[in-house]
């Protein structure tokens, strides 16, 4: 035989039909709807179904209410929804590092949705003074302290005072917003943005007081004063790079370099700044370095540019705008020159975590460089500051919490956000002060502990527990398309700023998408798992012409099995590898003996 | 998720659309086109292309339905193509000599429009050419045009159809663009005519919603009628489907033929209800519906690595490659296949050797034609692919069953001839040149046309032609008022089961009628026999079918179907009556005249329904080259295509 021959059977007799797997399965019922034979047909309503992106995302945002609005152009009401779950959609829609969308059922057809643009479309679009915060529930009586006016002490205010609480709200710096409105540069997020959504959160009734910082004697009376307390005072300080040369004139903390651009508009630089470290932090350095005139900027930081912590699209801008990175360098110390910063020597790192994944970076000594700096921005990472808690509260780092109710050993005392979490992010953080909002409800009323311990430690709803349900998110949900936009369409990305004019200015670098553009993006939306899979009525009637398997946006939902097919012949394994499966190797064939020879069988 | 409760009548499966049978629906077009299969869309296209006003009846979804619904491999007869070699009038007129009940007119038709068909569809966005010049250097391409052939790569007259795949999505979308009404899901079940008079004008159709069981009344100037052949008739079994039978779509029942021929049309050749004659048999399958020319001309080899001969047409041995698609050869495997595996000769199991082919072929063959193919693209290409087949290294099994010449094939020679009713060459309406059928206002495309033989194109064309007929013809007629009577006639008929009791499946009932049609009209007939037949038919539709039951409007969509095969087999019953000898050509056998072909016998018999009796006729087999026509296919086509007839919008 020229080649071997695999015993490959033959689709020609095949015993199955048609298999749906109800996991991957989005009931856009796109097969049903082509299907020439009803083999299967349309199905009921699901209880309790959610989408990919729903499920991805931690503050548990109904993204399906909103792209429903957006489609038929009510962009209020897609804000006053997304509200309902996220008091900060401004803030998400430009700076969110959406996990939605990297689930969207809609990327093995052509591409993902645009979730992100399309809730700062709501933002942008939203007639403002039309948006109506949720009625107040009643007036509880009872004061709720919350310290850490960022996105998880502001948000948990927020639904508390929905939910009738007196909270006053303690923020250290001079203005509310947190790390979005204290570090995050403007041509990623403009002040504005931030505070137009505290103001929101203001006109509820809640007191801020700014430049109020908590210490242990503070503390100690807020615990005294107030029904319950929230702790969300994050990690506003810059790790120190604990390297020699450090105290020289011209390096800084990135934290402390953002908000003084942010704050007092004081930031300055050199003309040859180093950043250090490969998080948002350090990119958001580095471009704003741009931005205040320096001309070179270099970013220096462990891990490879694969591994790098910054989203990569901060990188790939990072990189347009003329910032030189550099991966896989640790520093070996700061070079000074009467007092001030000449130089940086770095040294190559060879691994950043250890067997067991834990932080521990291994360096080559031999391997070594000086860059020139007059500027060196040390974003390294974010530490928390407990100088202010109770003993029992410290666990390490952070403040220890329940994962379910966040409540820290001491009665009343809650904490949430960066400070009380290692996963770091500002969706991750609105979550937890929503979530905080209802264990504190709870706590304050008596209510049922069950109604949280529902929503296990996934996102909770708000607007379930508002209506006297559990914090478990339900799948109310509007109509799926009716006849859903199967493409390919390509997906409406916002428009940016040209390259050369994005660093001469503080101005915002996208710009959003325009309203047809947000109407558009919306409308490719499926709204998935709103019905079950569909009916199989008739596997009898099938045809076997693909068409379902052909025409399906979410790959691997509906199949066509041929048991034969799975029994014997080649799979691939997921890596790639290819395997037999049924018969080790085709039999022999048998041979006829020539004409005369079978008498002597 | 519901669970589904299969008991004889009782416990039906939830049905998730909203039923309302009975409810009317209404809807006005010029030109009305029943069944949304090639032949259909492109009759739609044309004719809203003329600013007519066009309403789609389609039993499935349009975007994917009919035999080419899930992809087409190549496109023939495209002689207007600039690499073509043959003349055009010398191949019609020896197709027109050598087979001859086909209708040369439908099939000079064809050859003069295949190409701008292949054209029009080429700008609605199928790019069928070699763009991305993924075969520079192979012996099918044109590097100037970038066009690729298939089969005679001299010749030159068949075309590969890269993107195929995607044909009915892409004439949708225009058809959509051109502003034509679609209503997928409705059966259309019967003719309009002016008055409720049977044999009179048609001026529309009406249906019932396959999903929902509302009925649909449709008034139109015009009507095309292209539902396509009819299948079923003597094989009933969904095991079936998959295994390479000739039963290109389900769906094709043989309405259109039905509901024509109780509206009084005339219709031929139902006695000729078969597959067609490849000339060679044995085949290798390698998927569903007939994807054997998609692998042409791959080698095949036995479980010992020998080779099955190539031979051309007189039976010489091909000895390589390139030589199976030399000039006017016709290759095929040898037709001693079967006697070979007989004798020892050659070792079962057979593979499709595609390593040991050219590079170019194999691309082509795997990667081009079986990737588009629609009966081969999901259940062959995707399956094997992602079960890790690859073309370069793995052969590909194919099962040998020896009555496999264009038939369901499995099982005792009874049947052989089963399969496909129509479609081929077969039974369908007789047309004149304008496409139209014996009643006024009533056209017909595609596999409706009785002897036609032209596969895709065949529906593309005369789809194209039948849509400008009907539009032009719209422009010259009112709108008429259906008859109430008729209407009502219709809707007793359609939903006589619902509501009622009944103990008997719409399978049991299709297997009923498909054992009659076994038995008393099988191979060899039989005065005798046939008229037993007719006893039998006409006994099961005064017990079983008024005995069915009907759950769901699909079931009804179903049994609706049992109703229109058991009319078409009583039409194939009478003409097979009327034909009063055997033929060889058309592979039927009159025990009781036996003499095959005789030269009185060699015309077409026509049938038509009057006042309740079949009357029979006859026609010339070159009627379209007499009286009242021109003498040759080139003057009448010219004088009736209608090509230079612009009406009014230009679309």
């Amino acid at each position: 035989m020229k080649n071997e021959a695999y015993l490959v059977p033959n689709p020609a007799t095949p015993c199955q039909a048609i298999r749906i797997d109800p996991e991957i399965c989005i009931s856009c019922y796109r097969c049903a709807d082509q299907c020439r034979a009803d083999v299967m047909t349309r199905n009921v309503p699901m209880a309790g179904g959610i989408s990919k992106c729903e499920l991805a995302c931690p503050a548990g945002e109904p993204i399906r209410w909103t792209t429903y609005y957006i489609d038929k152009g009510r962009f209020s009401d897609a804000l006053e929804s997304i509200k309902t779950e996220n008091p900060f959609p401004g803030v998400c829609g430009r700076v969110c590092f959406h996990p939605c969308e990297e689930k969207c059922a809609r990327i093995p057809l052509d591409q993902g949705i645009g979730t992100n643009a399309l809730e700062r479309a709501a933002f942008d679009f939203a007639d403002a003074g039309a948006v109506k915060p949720p009625e107040k529930r009643r007036t509880t009586g009872k004061k709720v302290a919350v310290i850490g006016g960022g996105p998880a002490g502001l948000t948990c205010a927020y639904y508390l005072a929905l939910l009738g609480h007196k909270v006053t709200v303690f923020e250290a710096q001079p203005v509310a917003g947190g790390i979005p409105r204290v570090n995050i540069p403007e041509y990623r997020l403009p002040a504005a943005v931030v505070d137009r959504e505290v103001k929101e959160i203001a006109s509820l009734g809640v007191d801020i007081k700014v430049n109020s910082p908590v210490n242990a004697e503070a503390f100690a009376r807020i615990k005294k004063e107030y029904d319950a307390c929230f702790v969300a005072t994050g990690a506003p300080v810059s790790a120190k790079l604990g390297v020699p040369g450090e105290e020289l004139t011209g390096v800084i903390g990135a934290l402390e370099f953002l908000r003084k651009a942010r704050l007092s508009n004081s930031a300055t630089v050199g003309k040859n700044v180093v950043v250090i470290g490969g998080g948002n932090v350090a990119t958001d350095s580095a471009r704003l370095a741009r931005r205040l005139g320096s001309q070179e900027v270099t970013m220096a930081c462990l891990e490879s540019k694969a591994t790098m912590p910054a989203y990569k699209s901060e990188v790939d801008l990072a990189e347009a705008e003329g910032i030189h990175v550099n991966p896989c360098w640790g520093v070996k110390r700061i070079i000074g020159q009467d007092g001030k910063v000449a130089g940086v020597e770095l040294k190559e790192c060879t691994s950043v975590l250890d067997k067991e994944g834990r932080f521990s970076p291994s360096y080559n000594e031999n391997v070594s460089c000086v860059i020139a700096a007059d500027t060196v921005v040390a974003a390294i990472g974010q530490m928390t500051d407990l100088s202010f808690a109770d003993p029992e509260m410290r666990g390490g780092p952070r403040v220890k919490v329940d994962a379910e109710t966040l409540e820290t050993p001491v009665p009343g005392v809650y904490a949430g956000g960066d400070v009380g979490s290692s996963i770091r992010s500002i969706v991750q953080a609105i979550a937890s002060g929503k979530r905080a909002a209802i264990s504190i409800d709870i706590f304050l009323t008596r209510g049922d502990k069950g109604r949280l311990a529902a929503a296990g430690i996934a996102a909770t709803s708000m607007q379930s527990y508002m209506a006297g349900g559990s914090a478990a998110p339900q799948n109310h949900v509007p109509e799926q398309p009716q006849y859903a936009d199967f493409g390919p369409t390509a997906r409406q990305d916002p428009t940016l700023t040209p390259v050369e004019q994005r660093v001469k200015s503080l101005d915002e670098v996208s710009q959003g998408l325009s309203k047809e553009e947000a109407i558009a993006e919306a409308t490719r939306c499926f709204r998935c798992s709103q019905y079950e899979p569909p009916l199989v009525l008739y596997p009898d009637e099938c045809w076997f012409c693909g068409t379902c398997v052909e025409e399906c946006p979410a790959k691997g939902a509906i199949r066509m099995e041929h048991p034969l097919n799975q029994r014997v012949g080649w799979k691939r394994k997921e890596t790639g590898e290819l395997y037999r499966v049924g018969q080790k190797n085709p039999p022999e064939p048998y041979t006829v003996p020539p004409v005369g020879e079978s008498a002597k069988v | 998720m519901s669970v589904f409760k299969e008991t004889t009548g009782q416990g039906a499966p939830e049905w998730p659309y909203p039923v309302s049978y009975g409810k009317e629906n209404e809807f006005s077009a010029d030109v009305l086109i029943i069944g949304g299969g090639i032949a259909g869309c492109h009759a739609a296209i044309n004719a809203a292309k003329r600013g007519a006003k066009v309403a789609v009846v389609e039993k499935g979804a349009t975007v994917h339905s009919g035999c080419s619904g899930a992809g087409v491999d190549h496109w023939g007869a495209a002689y207007g193509n600039p690499c073509c070699t043959s003349d055009l009038e010398r191949a019609a007129e020896s197709s027109a000599n050598s087979r001859s009940y086909i209708n040369g007119m439908v099939s000079y038709i064809i050859m003069r429009e295949s190409w701008d068909s292949l054209l029009d569809v080429e700008k609605m966005g199928m790019k069928f050419r070699d763009e991305d010049d993924e075969f520079v250097g192979a012996p099918f391409r044109d590097d100037k045009t970038k066009i690729m052939f298939a089969y005679d790569y001299t010749s030159r007259t068949n075309v590969r159809v890269r993107h195929g795949a995607k044909v009915k999505p892409i004439l949708h979308r225009e058809m959509l663009r051109l502003g034509v009404k679609i209503f997928d899901r409705v059966m259309a079940t019967g003719l309009l005519t002016e008055g409720g008079k049977h044999g009179g004008r048609v001026i529309g159709a009406m249906g019932v919603n396959v999903r929902t069981g509302e009925f649909y009344i449709f008034r139109s100037k015009a009507t095309v009628l292209s539902s396509a052949q009819y299948s079923g008739i003597w094989v009933f079994n969904t095991e079936l489907a998959g295994s390479s039978v000739h039963l290109d779509e389900p769906n094709n029942v043989g309405e259109g033929s039905a509901m024509a021929w109780r509206a009084g049309a005339e219709l031929t050749l139902m006695e000729r209800s078969k597959g067609p004659v490849h000339g060679s048999f044995g085949w290798p399958r390698f998927g569903v519906g007939s994807p054997t020319n998609t692998w042409f001309p791959c080698t095949i080899v036995d479980a010992n690595g020998k080779e099955v001969p190539w031979v051309d047409r007189e039976g010489n041995i091909l000895q390589t490659v390139a030589e199976r698609t030399a000039h006017r050869v016709q290759a095929s495997p040898t037709p001693d296949m079967v006697d070979m595996i007989a004798r020892g000769e050659l070792v079962l199991p057979l593979y499709a050797d595609l390593p040991s082919m050219p590079e170019y072929e194999r691309r082509a063959i795997w990667g081009l034609m079986i990737a588009n193919e629609g009966k081969t693209r999901v259940p062959v290409y995707e399956v094997y692919g992602q079960a890790g087949f690859d073309p370069n290294k793995d052969m590909l099994q194919t099962p040998i069953t020896e009555y496999e010449v264009g038939g369901e094939g499995l099982g005792p020679p009874l049947w052989r001839s089963a399969s496909a009713g129509g479609g081929w060459g077969s039974g369908g309406l007789v047309v004149d040149w304008d496409l139209r059928t014996t009643l006024p206002g009533l056209y017909a495309a595609g596999n409706q046309i009785a002897g036609q033989n032209g596969g895709h194109p065949g529906a593309a064309t005369t789809g194209r032609y039948a849509g400008r007929k009907a539009a032009a013809y719209a422009s010259t007629v009112d709108q008429s008022i259906p008859d109430r009577k008729q209407i009502d006639a219709e809707k007793a008929r359609v939903y006589q089961r619902i509501g009622q009791k009944g103990d008997v499946g719409w399978k049991e009932l299709n297997m009923g009628v498909a054992r009659v049609m076994q038995i008393y009209c099988g191979a060899y007939k039989s005065e005798r026999m046939l008229q037993t037949g007719l006893w039998w038919l006409d006994s099961v539709r005064h017990s079983e079918a008024s005995k069915t039951y009907v759950r769901n409007p699909h079931e009804l969509e179903r049994y609706l179907e049992c109703l229109t095969r058991m009319t078409l087999s009583e039409v194939i019953i009478h003409a097979s009556l009327a034909r009063k000898a055997s033929s060889n050509v058309l592979d039927f056998h009159r025990v009781d005249y036996p003499t095959m072909d005789p030269r009185d016998w060699r015309k077409y018999i026509t049938l038509k329904l009057q006042d309740d009796k079949v009357v029979t006729g006859d026609l010339p087999l070159n009627y379209p080259l007499q009286a009242p026509f021109a003498s040759t296919f080139k003057e009448n086509y010219e004088a009736h295509a209608g090509l230079n007839d612009t009406r009014t919008n230009n679309r």
